[in-house]
């Protein structure tokens, strides 16, 4: 571009100083406003003065083309070459600056027809608008380029967004200067004098003369010492001294300092092993009076294991509402329970390690005295036998009120319900025998509840009440029978005397057969009432008082049985026979008319060998057997075919000679019967579905189609394997 | 500042540097300086849109780079 100016330059001076006298130029400027003036008469005056030279200066202009606007493009080429001509100018500088053309080379000003727009530089639009009476332009200086985009409206900056790279590369950058400072700093921290690089004596003379030194002191020492040993031994000295130093050792250290020490385990805990190492304990640095205890450090770990467990166990039993046995029994002996005595472990640990060790020289292990009585009332055993007691036969009323609730079942319920316990509450263990054993005879309360273990007794308890009442309840049948006995035989034969004999026993199934025998006897006794009631009359007409008849037959035999007509029950007594005697008599069973005997099955076979029908028939035939054969069968059945039972199977066959079903057949024969055939489809259906019938037929049912189990078998066969491998490619399997 | 392009589509392509708050007939004057038309006899247009004489440039906001169309009347 720069070479490209430089030649317009380079030209333009030419012209220059070619036209290079000024009068030549006046007039030639005179000339073109004249020119001008003419053209432009009618244009307005402020218009008219405006020096437009911006686009006479575009080259670009050539291009342009001439058919749209072809007058003007003239006018313009024409005004240029005066330009060139022309010899007043501003210095080249001072043009240069003001008269910048800025060629818009925009595509749409190339295609829209309209050519290159021009456009004339900041310095002279401002002459322009200070001719035309505006304010100048008011050159903003383009905002710094600092990132910040303003939106559409101009109000808002948008944060640009951080450039993701840069940042990485700062923190990369940072890390790395954070990393060499701490390297610095390291190195600072360890930075030391090195042995060799403290001493002064770099060089080898130097340190061997100062090695030499040091031999000679010691030397001279060693000297010295031997000096003064003579001494001592010329002197006797030596051997007071070495008793001195013995003394001094001796009473250094020995089991009598170490008295009054505190030893934080039990003392049968550190005797049961033979050698315990006891440290010191670690101890607070600002404890008020520190006191020195020895521990040994396996026994803590052990303590503190068994501790752990302790607790675990704690934990997992939980919260506790009521206090358990021991707590009753320490309640007992008026040791209070302590509130919330969980937490007094944590509390009083110190003073239990206290209390729980022993000082070395004073050998007494005092428990703490509460402790020492609840572990006495532990062992305590109540010496107090039971009274003894007489066993009774019979329940107690204890044991009669208790009962078991049953609970009122609504509906069906799946669960079976629980029995409940006997009510304890009510039923005073200590008071009912217990019947723990068979053989016991006496059981007298039991022991005492303090002195009963925890863990057997409640269970105990209600297991054996169920017990003795379940037993008690076994043991009554077996009692009662004896005890009435007397009584009872009493009033049995008192009862069987009072039945009258040969009186009427009107019990329940008399009076049933009595309505049952009633038609009968009623049809019975009709005639007998008939000339009893005619007797009657007689009798009445007689007199008021009547005879007693004596006729035997009249007197009512109640002895005889059932009253009225009834027979005498027979006696279910005799077997089978009497059994279905009584049924007879009861109607159970009906009687039989009189059947003939069973014929016997097998007949035909005594019957001779060539016996016909017709043989028997043939003499009545003559007569008029013959014309009635005709509308009626033979009058007896075929007894010589009685055995025969024909197989009658129907079947049918198509053409083909396959087996039709029912309904094939049924619409074969429908076919041929009207004459008419299936469609053609439908006979290609069945001739396909016959083809798919017989290949399945044909079908091995071991094997696939293409018989490819065979081949495998074939193949291990081949190969003694009971595998074949698939991988290879075909030539190596058909190897 | 803003400069506005305006195009008769005949051949005469302009751009023409303003102010926002110039009226229209300012930059009609301004563009007329630069054509060498008279200034009453420029219509400037944005499709059926005839700019009017008395109006600033923000008001129709005409921005920085916009094209105006340029008939003559």
């Amino acid at each position: 571009m720069g070479s490209k100016k430089h030649k317009k330059e380079s030209k333009k001076r030419k012209h220059r100083s070619r036209s290079r006298s000024p009068l030549d130029g006046e007039e030639r400027e005179r000339k073109r406003h004249k020119k001008h003036k003419d053209r432009k008469k009618d244009r307005s005056p402020d218009v008219e003065e405006v020096p437009v030279d911006s686009h006479l200066r575009d080259n670009g202009a050539r291009v342009r083309s001439r058919s749209s606007s072809a007058s003007a493009d003239r006018e313009r080429e024409r005004e240029r070459d005066r330009r060139n001509r022309e010899v007043h100018r501003p210095p080249r500088d001072d043009r240069d600056k003001s008269l910048e053309v800025e060629r818009a080379a925009s595509p749409v000003g190339a295609s829209g027809g309209g050519g290159a727009s021009e456009s004339l530089s900041i310095e002279e639009t401002n002459k322009l608008r200070a001719k035309l009476g505006l304010k100048p332009l008011e050159v903003t200086e383009k905002p710094a380029d600092d990132g910040k985009i303003k939106d559409d409206l101009g109000e808002f900056y948008h944060k640009p967004a951080s450039n993701i790279t840069q940042q990485k590369k700062t923190e990369k950058l940072r890390e790395k200067l954070e990393e060499r400072k701490e390297k610095r700093k390291l190195e600072q921290k360890l930075k030391t004098t090195l042995l060799a690089e403290g001493s002064d004596d770099e060089d080898a003379s130097a340190w061997v003369k100062k090695s030499r030194e040091l031999d000679k002191q010691k030397q001279e020492a060693a000297k010295r010492a031997a000096m003064l040993d003579e001494l001592d031994a010329e002197f006797g000295v030596g051997a007071l001294v070495e008793q001195e130093q013995q003394e001094r050792q001796q009473r250094a250290y020995s089991g009598a300092s170490l008295a009054g020490l505190r030893v934080a385990h039990q003392l049968d805990q550190v005797a049961e092993e033979r050698e315990v190492v006891l440290t010191l304990a670690d101890q607070h640095v600002l404890a008020d009076q520190p006191e020195d205890v020895l521990v040994n450090v396996n026994m803590l770990d052990d303590e503190r294991y068994r501790k752990n467990i302790e607790e675990r166990k704690k934990a997992k039993v939980g919260y506790q509402a009521y206090e358990d046995e021991e707590d009753v029994a320490a309640a007992a002996l008026g040791i209070s329970k302590p509130v919330l005595g969980k937490y007094d472990d944590e509390l009083l640990r110190e003073q239990r390690d206290r209390a729980r060790g022993f000082v070395i020289g004073l050998h007494q292990d005092k428990a703490t005295e509460p402790q020492r009585t609840l572990e006495v009332a532990r062992r305590l055993q109540s010496l107090q036998a039971p009274a003894p007691r007489l066993a009774s036969d019979y329940l107690d009323h204890h044991e009669i009120h208790a009962k078991f609730k049953k609970t009122k079942r609504k509906g069906k319920m799946r669960k079976k319900p629980k029995a409940e316990p006997i009510d304890v509450e009510e039923y005073e263990a200590g008071t009912v025998p217990l019947h723990t054993d068979d053989t016991e005879v006496v059981a007298g309360s039991t022991a005492d509840s303090t002195a009963l273990d925890s863990d057997e007794a409640e269970p105990d308890r209600d297991l054996q009440a169920a017990l003795a009442r379940a037993r008690a309840l076994a043991l009554r049948p077996a009692h009662a029978p004896t005890l009435p006995k007397v009584e009872e035989v009493l009033q049995h034969v008192k009862e069987e005397e009072a039945v009258p004999e040969g009186g009427m026993l009107l019990d329940a199934t008399a009076e049933f057969c009595r309505t049952l025998a009633e038609p009968a006897l009623a049809r019975h006794s009709l005639a007998e009432v008939e000339s009893e009631e005619m007797e009657a009359e007689a009798e009445a007409e007689a007199g008021a008082w009547s005879r007693v008849d004596t006729r035997a037959d009249r007197t009512p035999d109640l002895h005889a049985g059932p009253v009225s007509g009834l027979e005498a029950e027979p006696a279910l007594g005799a077997g089978v026979a009497g059994a279905l005697r009584l049924a007879l008599s009861k109607g159970y069973l009906e009687r039989a008319p009189n059947l003939p005997p069973p014929r016997p099955h097998h007949h035909h076979l005594l019957h001779a060998a060539h016996y016909s029908i017709e043989d028997k028939a043939a003499p009545e035939d003559d007569k008029y057997g013959r014309r009635e054969r005709g509308h009626s069968g033979p009058l007896q059945e075929f007894r010589e075919k009685s055995a025969f039972r024909p197989n009658i199977k129907l079947e049918y066959v198509d053409d083909d000679g396959r087996a039709l079903c029912p309904k094939e057949a049924f619409r074969y024969l429908s076919h041929k019967f009207h004459g008419k055939g299936p469609g053609k489809n439908k006979q290609e259906k069945r001739i396909k579905k016959a083809v798919q019938e017989g290949l399945m037929k044909k079908m091995s049912s071991t094997d696939t189609p293409l018989g490819t189990l065979q081949m495998l078998q074939e193949k291990q066969r081949e190969t003694h394997s009971a595998y074949i491998v698939l991988s290879g490619n075909k030539r190596d399997q058909n190897n | 500042m803003l400069e506005v392009t305006c195009n008769d589509r005949l051949g005469k392509k302009v751009r023409v540097k303003c102010n926002p708050d110039d009226t229209v007939g300012d930059l009609k004057k301004l563009i007329a300086a630069q054509t060498g038309t008279r200034y009453d006899k420029i219509v400037l247009k944005k499709w059926y849109t005839v700019f009017k004489d008395h109006i600033k440039l923000s008001d129709y906001e005409i921005h920085d780079g916009m094209n105006l169309e340029l008939y003559y009347q």
